[in-house]
């Protein structure tokens, strides 16, 4: 598998928690020497949202959505056809409909899904994933035997991850620090056991982020920004200010405060990549990802107070819990090491990948009149030393407005090999 | 000093056929011209108010292809260019335009995956589907990427007979274009005898050296010491030269037809396969087409033809040779023979235009100049018709006008 280098398109959801995720992936794919095409659908988002507000009758919204969906599809098939990926990834709830799926498989194209969710919450699964050639999930049993009743048995786990190039300790202003810092913080959507929860920080130096936290007046004081959404760049900065980050899985139920679920969440992965340190609620799945040295856990929001007091107070045991799990992710929990895993999976269950061997670099695969230029112009590009044509190519013509002549020679060398049909590095 | 830069890299006729465009850009700022190598000189010939750049396109291999581009393109990167006017759908032009801003580059515009056409090139598109009520010289489709082209009759020279005498183009590119030698020796001949035995100069590239020699066997042996064959010994300004002057050409659609109408020498063509005459005519009024007139005319040149080629037929009737000789007299000739149909090149508003006394398509024909005119400002719009609604209707796809104006997709 390592000396393949493929063609993958990866087909980000419209919204989500998933598609950061999925952005984590083409990066990793990337790092791993592959050529990837990313189908941006948060791009075509805003027509289903101006859809919705243009105040039409429910009953005639929802064939409009459907039909625009159907749009979608063709964009995403166009893409293919345009492209030929040896292998499609779709993050959980990228909009792959059904007729596309069915295409991809008559193209012989193989696909996977990343369901990066709860299975009891999204259940389109049912429908959906006997049509991919790979349905990865971040649960075990009982979704697994579901899976294969449904008609899907190539369920790999597959749980979630970090990316070290992202997920690292910023260097923050004393602006930054003061406005981002606090002993205590939470970053995530106002599930109902997260709101019931926190009701015990609410007089602490405790900082609530993120979204959807609308008539929490408890804890009003703690919110931040009136609910704003975070992005993920400011969502590091946040976690690196904050001395003890508070990890508390959702759930719908505000019965059982700390859930106890199966999944570990990826703001378990970030922060230990991060080395910022977390406490988080424990997770069945944890044991075999984290050792009990390396993440401080809970099983109560009473002994999570408790730790609360006793982490606060003792920065240098906070810093001996991060070093430990980043090492930990460093080592076997990255989105690099789950792209390859889930490509060597896919290889091991469908057959070797049509390519038998790693492609020549851009660098090797140019006229010498070119080369001397060409390490400056990767750098640039922000791409690697050893990038393929392909990638450099693709690189450039996502630029906006002049290239450089170098570029520009190297965008005419492209169309001169496709023109005349020559082998592509 | 406004910066222009015309891309033209295809071939030899297509070059000549840019002239409105690159004559309606003297005298607005600097005029730069990229053209692929080969044509350099020529261009430099035709267009000498403009800066000519020779791209390599066509080079042994990619070391050539990087080495002979290096100095070209680093000029153009450095132009700084106001406007670029890319006349090509090529992909090759596409990697060179991204040396400009994408919105100073018309016609046809790079795009991420591809290339993107701007309103009037996609509304040219369009045409091609009704290609034999079209009336569109690709001359005009180049001068119009350019707002307030040069008029008509300011682009080429008058077509007037020069007194050198007359000029042969042994073939087109297509063979399937070309007359039958037996037929174009008669053409020749009654054109010889119609002018009263002027010189005759054979044209062409070394690659129809044999087809001259072939033609000479089937010319009467009177000919023979007028008859000067110059195929293969011609560079640009020798065939230039060749031309210049001229009473008439006698030509396929070719490069040297072009040249001629360039150089103002009457051209009679003879247009048959896919070549047609409303399309790729020779520019400037006075010229005669002798054009195919059959229900599969014209046909797509990379179809192959599954009729064995039956518009070669017509043009070895007498009647050919009749006509061709009442209009070197002055007379009006039959404008329809049996499989062919006879145009005179005219000028309007919006370009060059052939016109034939009985032509079934007039109606829509001229509907059709008229919505051009309409569209690029040059006319006034008339009282409807069910001809202009009809191109109206399919000329216009609801993207036009429900999307911004001013696309490029």
């Amino acid at each position: 598998m390592a000396d393949v280098s493929l063609r993958i398109l990866v087909v980000l959801p419209m919204y989500g928690g998933s598609l950061p995720i999925g952005r984590y992936c083409v990066d990793a794919l990337r790092d791993l020497g592959h050529s990837v095409q990313v189908f941006d659908a948060p791009r075509l988002y805003p027509a289903f949202t101006g859809l919705k507000e243009l105040g039409l009758p429910p009953m005639s919204t929802g064939p409009l959505e459907n039909s625009l969906l159907q749009v979608v599809g063709q964009a995403i098939w166009t893409q293919v056809e345009c492209w030929r990926p040896d292998f499609v990834l779709a993050m959980a709830q990228a909009p792959l409909n059904r007729l596309l799926l069915q295409r991809l498989k008559r193209a012989g194209i193989r696909t996977a899904m990343w369901f990066v969710e709860d299975y009891a919450v999204f259940d389109y699964w049912r429908a959906y994933a006997p049509l991919y050639d790979v349905f990865a999930v971040i649960q075990k049993e009982p979704f697994v035997s579901l899976l294969r009743e449904t008609g899907q048995p190539r369920a790999p786990y597959l749980p979630l991850a970090a990316l070290p190039s992202f997920h690292r300790m910023p260097t923050l202003t004393p602006e930054e620090q003061a406005e981002y810092g606090a002993e205590a913080a939470f970053l995530g959507a106002g599930y109902p056991n997260r709101r019931q929860a926190f009701r015990a920080l609410a007089d602490r130096d405790f900082k609530i982020w993120g979204s959807d936290w609308d008539g929490e007046t408890a804890l009003a004081r703690n919110i931040q920004r009136g609910g704003a959404r975070i992005s993920a760049e400011e969502s590091v900065k946040i976690y690196a200010a904050t001395a003890v980050n508070i990890n508390l899985h959702s759930s719908v139920f505000a019965d059982k405060l700390v859930s106890g679920g199966d999944f570990v969440n990826p703001r378990t992965f970030e922060l230990a990549c991060m080395g910022a340190f977390q406490l988080v609620d424990r997770r069945r799945l944890l044991p075999e990802l984290f050792a009990e040295d390396e993440l401080a856990v809970f099983d109560s929001m009473p002994q999570c107070l408790e730790l609360l007091e006793h982490f606060a107070a003792r920065p240098e045991e906070r810093a001996a819990f991060a070093a430990r799990a980043r090492a930990r992710v460093l080592r076997d929990h990255t989105y690099q090491q789950r792209m390859r895993a889930l490509l060597d999976y896919t290889a091991e269950q469908l057959g070797p990948w049509p390519e038998g061997g790693r492609p020549a670099s851009a660098l090797d695969s140019v006229p010498d009149s070119l080369r001397g230029a060409l390490p400056s112009l990767l750098q640039e590009l922000g791409l690697p030393p050893d990038a393929r044509f392909d990638d450099l190519t693709a690189a450039l013509r996502a630029l906006d407005g002049p290239l450089s002549d170098i570029g520009v020679r190297i965008l005419l060398l492209d169309e001169w090999r496709k023109l005349h049909g020559r082998k592509r590095g | 000093m406004a910066v222009n830069i015309v891309l033209q890299t295809a071939r030899f006729g297509d070059l000549v056929q840019t002239t409105r465009l690159l004559r309606s850009l003297e005298g607005r700022g600097e005029l730069h011209l990229v053209v692929e190598r080969g044509l350099a000189s020529l261009a430099r010939l035709l267009f000498p108010a403009a800066q000519v750049h020779a791209l390599a396109l066509y080079p042994a291999d990619e070391a050539a292809l990087a080495e002979n581009n290096r100095d070209v393109v680093r000029e153009l990167a450095s132009l700084g260019a106001d406007a670029v006017y890319n006349c090509n759908f090529s992909p090759l032009n596409a990697a060179v335009c991204r040396c400009f801003p994408s919105e100073s580059v018309r016609g046809y515009r790079p795009a991420p995956s591809g290339t993107a056409r701007s309103f009037w090139i996609r509304q040219v598109f369009r045409l091609t589907e009704r290609r034999r009520e079209t009336s569109l010289n690709l001359v005009d489709v180049w001068g119009h990427l350019t707002d307030n082209p040069i008029a008509p009759a300011a682009v080429n020279p008058a077509a007037a007979p020069g007194g050198r005498g007359i000029g042969v183009t042994l073939a087109g590119r297509e063979s399937r274009r070309s007359l039958p030698m037996p037929v174009l020796a008669q053409v020749v001949q009654t054109v010889f005898q119609a002018l009263g035995g002027p010189p005759v100069y054979l044209l062409g590239s070394a690659s129809e050296s044999p087809a001259a020699r072939k033609l000479l066997r089937l010319l009467s042996p009177r000919m023979l010491q007028k008859v000067h064959d110059l195929s293969g010994k011609t560079d640009w300004p020798g065939l230039a030269d060749a031309v210049r002057g001229l009473d008439v050409l006698l030509t396929p659609d070719t490069g040297i037809m072009h040249l001629a109408a360039h150089l103002g020498v009457p051209v009679f063509a003879f247009f048959l396969s896919s070549a047609w005459c409303h399309e790729t005519g020779p520019y400037g009024a006075g010229h005669y087409v002798w054009q195919t007139d059959l229900p599969c005319a014209p046909c797509l040149e990379s179809a192959p033809c599954t009729r064995d080629v039956a518009c070669l037929t017509p043009f070895a009737e007498r009647g050919l040779l009749r006509s061709l000789a009442l209009t070197l007299r002055g007379e009006r000739p039959e404008s329809s023979l049996p499989g062919i149909r006879v145009w005179r090149s005219e000028l309007d508003a919006l370009g060059t235009v052939f016109c034939s006394e009985g032509d079934p398509d007039a109606v829509a024909r001229a509907a059709l100049r008229r919505r051009l005119m309409e569209k690029l400002q040059l006319a006034a719009p008339l009282a409807e018709s069910r001809e202009a609604a009809d191109w109206c209707a399919r000329l216009t796809r609801e993207a036009d006008w429900m999307l911004p104006p001013g696309r490029y997709c």
